[in-house]
This record gives C-alpha cells, structure tokens and sequence, in this order.
C-alpha cells in the first residue's frame, strides 16, 4: 500500500474530532478560526483497527493565511473489515479581514465493507463552511454514492444522493448510519459539519451493545468569525 | 464567453513546443503554453493583489475533452504586481483515477467577471506545472496546465448552478485518460473564496 500524508497528525478518536469541532464552532466571542479533516476510513473492531487514514488536516491558522493539506492511498484495506482503492483526501482555507472558509474532500473507490455486505463504486464527501458579511453556511452539496448496496439492495444506480442521516439495520452485525451528517454553530458567526459516508455501528448480537465502528468518507468544515 | 483567457483558444492556437513531455500519457503533438500578455514575475500591472481558497467538485459533460467527475483543494495569494506568493493545487479526475498536484506557478491575473445571472465574481487565471499520476502509483510525470476560477458569493455551489466556476486544462495538447479541458463548469459542491 502506498500511503503518503503532508500533514500527518497520527491516530485521533472520532469522538475527540467531533468534540473539537463542536467546541471551535460555537464558542461564543472566539477568534476567527477555521478547521478542516477528511479521511477516507477509519476502522475499529474487536479484532483489527485501523486510524483514520489517509488523513488531511487543515493547519492552524491566523489571518491573513491560508492553508491546503493533501493525503492519498493507493489502496486502503483492512482485512474481513474493508476493502478500496484509489483514497484521496484534501482540505483547505483561509482566513482574511471580512471572512472566513475552509473546505474538505474525501473520496474512496471500490468499496466493500465487510465482505461485500456494502458496495459502492465510488464515495465523495464533499464539505464546505464559510462565514462572510452575509452570514455563516455550510454545505454537504458534491457528496455523493455511486452504484451503492447494502445487504443486496441496490441503492443508488451511477452518482446518487442519499438522505442525511438515514438508519438501516444490518441483522446479525448492528446498523449503518448513510450520510451521516452533524452540524454545528449558529449560522451567524459561526458554522460547521461534519460529513460521514457510511458508518457502520457494530452491535453483540446478543447484548446489543456496541462494539466497533467503521467509518468510510469523512469530511468535516468549520468556520467563526 | 467573456474570460481574461479561453483556455480552449489558447490550446487550438498552441505554440510549438517542446519540453514539457510527459513520458507516461498518450498524447498528441505536444505545445507548450503560451505566456499571456500580462505574464508575472513581477512588474506587471494586471493584477489586485488577492487571496483565493477553495475546494470542491465539477462534474463537466461529455461535451468536454476532460468530463466526470473532478474534486479540488487550492489556495492562492496574488501580489498587486501578478507574482504567486503562495499556492498549492490538488486536482482529482476520478474517472480515470488521475490524481495532479502543483510544482511552480508561471503566470497569474485577477479580474472581475459577470456571470449569466448578474452576479459579478472575483476570479483568478494562472498558468502553473503540475505533477501526475494516471492510476495507481506515485507521480511521475508533469504537465502544464491552466486553472480559471470564479467567486461569486455564498455559498458557492448548488447541483448544477454553482453559481462558483472551476476551470481547468491540460495545455500541453494530452488528450484523454485525464487529460483535457473541463470547460468552464458550476461547482456541483464546495465553494471558490475570494479574500
């Protein structure tokens, strides 16, 4: 596997990411800041793991600067968990006197998660947060499923949209989360998402509780001012 | 179309060439780019000085040389005398699983466009070398290529109106497996800031 990263920061929970981004997003009177991350999978189960990877993260920064950081993988596998190739993952932003934007690209091709429970030919998550003088908005417009199945349904033929946020049951396994989208800030001064493709939850099929995560296309924006 | 620079003429009436081969794409006749008239490394005048982020995705028609699917990340600064301070460019064609990433900027301008609606933009037109691969494995070869990008507000795309634009092509005369000329194109996601 080939696996490069201009910014590399190693291993960080998703849990800590998202808490981060939610903290930078609606901290009342903070100073103009933005932040962006995408990678293409992240991993975790009872038997294997694997961080998020390739893995972008947007650089501090103080205004008037801004950033790019890039991440690609040939292929990215974890064996009886994920399978895919042709992994890139960008973000970038700046910050200036009147504004403020960052954006965040992941995409996977070739998917097959557990064994070709889900498919898909392609995933792009595509995020963007901006925060100008007519207001703060982010977007999740580009991202998208290619030819995506789940348990044998086929979900989307060629590029589709799925709803944000829609739940399936994956029997025996636990759930999948479909474009599982967050949003923070108060869209005035401050705004922010986070984008996650596919998120499978892995449940004791006896107990129910959980007991792994596999996260395929995620990107994440924010923006205050 | 009123842009500074078509990049579609620009290929047409291409200048012989020659150095800027790249050994792993099938290609015709090789041109090299032509340096505009407002050619940068200081002294020019048709700059303002300017700050461009951006990053998402176009999704160009059959219409065009280089169609499919295309993903972006960039940043830009322009001085007031045409010079790059700063940039980086990563460009993602996902048909052809090409992937492109900036070495060095030859020219830029700024200027300021009216798009079909009314909206006027702050826009970019840079003429840069770019590192690529065309499938699996590490860069290994260049190419020049020319990049127009236009911010006309927030937020900066919606499926099929943008109403931000990305611009970019190969320039060298490379056709086909990623290489190409997108057209001017709405972003179908992400957003072109302007600072």
């Amino acid at each position: 596997m080939k696996l490069s990263s201009i910014f590399s920061t190693g291993p960080v929970a998703i849990g800590a990411s998202l808490l981060g981004l939610a903290a930078l997003a609606a901290a009342p009177g903070a100073a103009q800041s933005v932040s962006g991350r995408a990678y293409g999978a992240y991993v975790k189960t009872l038997l294997v793991s694997q961080p998020q990877s390739p893995l972008s993260v947007l650089p501090a920064i103080s205004s008037p600067d801004g950033e790019l950081a890039t991440a690609n993988a040939d292929v990215l596998s974890v064996p009886d968990a994920l399978s895919s190739d042709f992994v890139n993952t960008s973000t970038s932003g700046a910050i200036s006197d009147a504004e403020a934007g960052a954006q965040s690209t992941a995409s996977v091709a070739d998917v097959s998660i557990l064994d070709g429970l889900i498919t898909a030919k392609e995933l792009i998550a595509n995020v963007t947060s901006s925060r100008s003088g007519s207001g703060a908005v982010s977007s999740a417009n580009g991202s998208s499923f290619e030819d995506l199945t789940v348990a044998g349904v086929q979900l989307t033929v060629g590029d589709g949209t799925i709803a944000p946020n829609t739940r399936m049951s994956l029997p025996g396994v636990g759930y999948v989360v479909l474009n599982e989208e967050r949003r923070t800030g108060d869209d005035v001064t401050s705004t922010g998402i986070v984008v996650n493709l596919i998120h499978v939850v892995l449940t004791d099929p006896l107990t129910g509780a959980r007991t792994g995560d596999i996260i395929v296309g995620s990107a994440s924006s924010s923006a205050t001012f | 179309m009123s842009k500074r620079i078509s990049i579609t003429r620009l290929v047409a009436s291409g200048i012989a060439a020659g150095a800027l081969l790249a050994v792993a794409c099938d290609r015709q006749p090789v041109v090299a780019p032509a340096k505009p008239s407002f050619w940068g490394g200081g002294g020019g005048s048709g700059c303002t000085a300017m700050k461009f982020t951006g990053g998402g995705r176009i999704d160009p028609d059959e219409s065009n040389t280089l169609s499919g699917k295309m993903t972006f990340g960039f940043n830009l600064f322009v001085d007031d005398q045409c010079n790059v301070t700063k940039g980086q460019f990563e460009v993602v064609h996902h048909p052809s699983q090409s992937r492109y990433h900036s070495v060095s900027f030859q020219s830029v301008s700024t200027f300021t466009e009216t798009n079909d609606q009314g909206q006027t933009g702050q826009c970019f037109d840079l003429f840069l070398t770019m590192r690529a691969a065309h499938g699996p494995g590490d860069f290994d070869h260049e190419h020049p290529v020319e990049i127009q990008a236009c911010d006309f507000g927030e937020p900066g795309s919606s499926p099929g109106t943008g109403p931000d634009t990305w611009w970019f092509a190969t320039t060298d005369g490379s056709t086909g497996g990623g290489h190409g000329d997108t057209g001017n194109t709405p972003l179908t996601g992400g957003n072109i800031q302007a600072h």
